[in-house]
């Protein structure tokens, strides 16, 4: 038997109300997959094609798999799951799926009301689940059969989450027979239960009780970069930062290796492009910024930006360098992470405003305008495809106002660049467009990105084969042993 | 008497309007739409799409006038219906049945853990003044004050579960689970009492009666078993029992640090995601629990105390 100790819960136990627990553990299963460098690839569709005018789009569906239940999955029965789930869950309520047809017993067609090239990274996403007809029938989804490697045993709200071994799974056949996930909201729980011998995977633990078990040999420490970057959104339609040099010499004057020494203890790495490089869409060939705060100096005195009543503060006809850098306190390390950007700043001579303040009220400021830095986090690959986000926060019909990018920021190489990828679905070809996005993003900065979160997962010794997934999307528990 | 306890149900009504109220309140002016950070958890984004948040409002009332919000649910809860979580789309009734017996388990055993430790030893420290057991509960109460609960939780964890493999970490799956967080909630609860236990006791010893029944030739046992302890404990049982409300209420944290599914786990879960039927159903809970304690008391103390039965 195999125990997580993890902190969320599933919420509840139909998959297409909320799937992300029940897909994480292994015990649905969805048309499309995502791999270790978080890339969509085959699940229960073996390849899927779009026509001509990008509306139809076709899986091929994976022959000889069956539901826990025993009945065969069909595109008879995906039709009905996923009209099921489309009823249930608002994860598709921007899809838009006009009607969803069985063609035969292999083939499935999603007809579109217009063009949306991220469908199939939508068809991973765990509330597309494929039921069998039984569970369909439920209702009130109390007992899924899905076709994963386990199967669904029981859950208790806020308590637990137990699947068994399917012996009969199309694919590699788990080793464990049984999985028991813990929902323990307190890191310091989960890494007692782990010490305790009652875990033998304590998830997500911060960096200051992973620092414990560095020393343990008894212990294996696994982390992860996530699909989530921290970085700093520019106001580009007013104040300093509407000029494009100023926001350059930002890259250079802060050190971004510094905020994670200081306030992850180390744990992360600095972030070069907006995706990380260890996944499938990131920029491989951008090099990081280095800390030159001379150079960011020259830049600011290029821009117009010098200290001409040597009060220690650049100013430019007559104006004082004094920003806003707005951030929220959710996040426990951006407001340690503002103070120390304001003292970077500070050696170069602007002078920093922090404003610490809930998620809720520091959104109301970005939308309106009322800040001149904004530091967040931001989450990249909610369905694992760069569209949607790039869409959002940096074309310009999407970044004036809910995107989370800059504020009013446009650039018609890079929306021209964005346009042409959503014609097209070969992989290596929208691969090359976001790459130059990404080039077009550091190199005119309407944002800095700074870090990479990363994940900390501890396990003991004994278990062997855990490895973790770059959009929280899979634990991977069928190939975990215990020793 | 039954015509006060009648009084004291249909006071209950306008408390427990009134508190809905007040939360109801509350939540309209804590900032950020309530929809958008329901969907946060539901769909597991900061940045749901916006036709989900239309859809949502809708189906949260929002898009009406807060009266009508307030109304809407309030005619709802007189017709028997509690609504459901908009976060597992269980209904409340459900929700709420599930946890609270844990949470009643929980701090009837932390209550029970205060009583066998507090009145004992206080007894004791309060016959015996100066004494090294009065010394050793003293220093007791002041530890037990100034280090917070979840502290002690830790601690006990470290001992008893790590070190001495005595008692499971955290989860819930049987009594012995209960064992660590009921003592540790009950410790703040464990250190006033035997405070006034032993004062009290003290007091009670410095009576004319006591003097009397010793002076009458009883043995000083007899006289602390039948007249002192009767009539030392009851300010504590008094104090005790106004005090269970509030071990329903501080359960939370320690819910929470122990992974027990419990009421103050499902009271911030709720809040925290703005699932407001659920928490008002919480809130009715904590009001009830608080208005029925309250009564208890006043029962017991109508029925241990002559003088206090004035119509």
């Amino acid at each position: 038997m195999l125990d997580i100790a993890a902190p969320w819960d599933a919420k509840t136990s139909d998959p297409h109300v909320n799937g992300a627990i029940a897909q994480r553990m292994g015990t649905t299963e969805t048309l499309v997959d995502i791999n270790d460098e978080a890339m969509i690839s085959p699940g229960l569709a073996t390849s899927w094609e779009v026509s001509g005018d990008k509306k139809t789009w076709t899986f091929h569906l994976r022959e000889g798999v069956k539901f826990h239940d025993g009945t065969p999955f069909t595109a008879q029965a995906m039709k009905k799951s996923l009209e099921d789930s489309l009823k249930k869950s608002k994860t598709f309520s921007s899809v838009p799926i006009q009607e969803i047809k069985a063609v035969n017993d292999n083939t499935l067609e999603i007809v579109l009301t217009q063009s949306f090239p991220s469908l199939p990274a939508y068809m991973a996403k765990g509330e597309s689940a494929a039921l069998s007809e039984s569970s369909i029938d439920q209702g009130d989804i109390s007992i899924p059969y899905s076709t994963g490697p386990f199967i669904f045993s029981s859950y208790s709200p806020n308590e637990k989450f137990v699947a068994i071994k399917n012996p009969d799974y199309w694919g590699k056949v788990p080793s464990v027979d049984e999985v028991v996930y813990h929902v323990v909201p307190e890191a310091e729980t989960r890494s007692l239960m782990l010490r305790g011998g009652d875990v033998d995977i304590a998830q997500i633990l911060t960096p200051t009780i992973t620092e414990g078990y560095s020393s343990d040999s008894s212990y294996t420490i696994n982390t992860e970069p996530i699909s989530r970057v921290r970085l700093i959104s520019y106001n580009c339609e007013e104040g300093p930062f509407a000029d494009t040099t100023v926001r350059q010499a930002m890259n250079y004057a802060i050190n971004r290796q510094d905020l994670i020494d200081y306030v992850l203890e180390g744990v992360g790495e600095p972030a070069t492009s907006l995706f990380p490089p260890t996944m499938f869409w990131g920029n491989k060939k951008i090099q990081p910024f280095s800390y030159n705060p001379e150079k960011a100096k020259t830049m600011l005195s290029d821009a117009g930006w010098t200290d001409s009543n040597n009060d220690g503060i650049l100013d430019k006809d007559g104006e004082k360098f004094s920003i806003s850098l707005v951030t929220y306190t959710e996040r426990a390390e951006l407001p340690p992470m503002a103070e120390i950007i304001q003292d970077q700043l500070k050696k170069i001579g602007i002078d920093v405003e922090v404003k610490a303040v809930d998620i809720d009220t520091s959104e109301n400021l970005k939308n309106s305008g009322d800040f001149d830095m904004y530091l967040g986090g931001r989450s990249l690959l909610n369905a694992p495809d760069p569209d949607w986000i790039l869409m959002a926060d940096y074309h310009s019909s999407g970044s004036f106002n809910n995107g989370y990018g800059p504020y009013h920021w446009k650039n018609e190489e890079l929306d021209d660049l964005l346009t042409q990828a959503r014609e097209l679905t070969d992989s290596a070809a929208r691969k090359e467009i976001y790459d130059k996005v990404q080039q077009i993003i550091n190199d005119e900065a309407p944002v800095s990105v700074l870090s990479y979160y990363v994940n900390q997962d501890v396990t003991s010794k004994n278990v062997k084969g855990y490895r973790m997934h770059p959009t929280e999307f899979a634990f991977h528990l069928e190939d975990v042993s215990l020793s | 008497m039954p015509s006060f306890i009648l009084i004291r149900f249909l006071q209950t009504i306008p408390v427990l309007i009134g508190i809905t109220f007040i939360v109801f309140t509350l939540l309209l002016f804590s900032p950020g739409d309530p929809a958008v950070i329901n969907l946060r958890a539901v769909m597991n984004t900061e940045h749901p799409p916006q036709e989900a948040i239309t859809a949502m409002r809708i189906e949260m009332n929002l898009d009406k006038p807060w009266y009508i919000q307030y109304w809407s649910w309030i005619s709802r809860v007189m017709s028997g219906d509690m609504g459901y979580s908009y976060q597992s789309r269980r209904s409340t009734i459900e929700e709420i049945g599930r946890a609270f017996p844990v949470t009643l388990i929980l701090s009837t055993m932390a209550m029970v853990f205060s009583c066998v430790i507090a009145i004992p030893l206080g007894i004791l420290s309060g016959m015996r003044q100066n004494s090294i057991i009065d010394h050793f509960s003293r220093a007791l109460s002041i530890i037990g004050l100034s280090i917070p609960d979840f502290f002690i939780g830790i601690l006990g964890i470290m001992v008893f579960s790590i070190y001495l493999h005595w008692l499971p970490v955290a989860g819930y799956q049987g009594l012995n689970y209960l064992i660590l967080p009921a003592f540790a909630l009950s410790v703040g609860l464990c250190a006033i009492s035997m405070r006034l236990m032993r004062t009290s006791m003290a007091e009670v010893l410095e009576e004319d009666y006591i003097r009397t029944a010793i002076s009458k030739g009883l043995s000083k046992h007899l006289v602390i078993q039948r007249h002192a302890i009767k009539n030392a404990i009851i300010p504590v049982i008094t104090y005790m029992g106004t005090q269970y409300g509030w071990l329903f209420g501080s359960s939370m944290i320690i819910e929470s640090l122990f992974a027990i599914p419990g009421l103050g786990r499902l009271f911030v879960e709720s809040a925290s995601t703005r699932d407001i039927m659920v928490l008002q159903g919480c809130v009715l809970i904590f009001a009830l629990v608080f208005v029925f304690i309250n009564l208890g008391i006043d029962i017991l103390q109508y029925l241990c105390d002559p003088q206090g039965r004035v119509e």
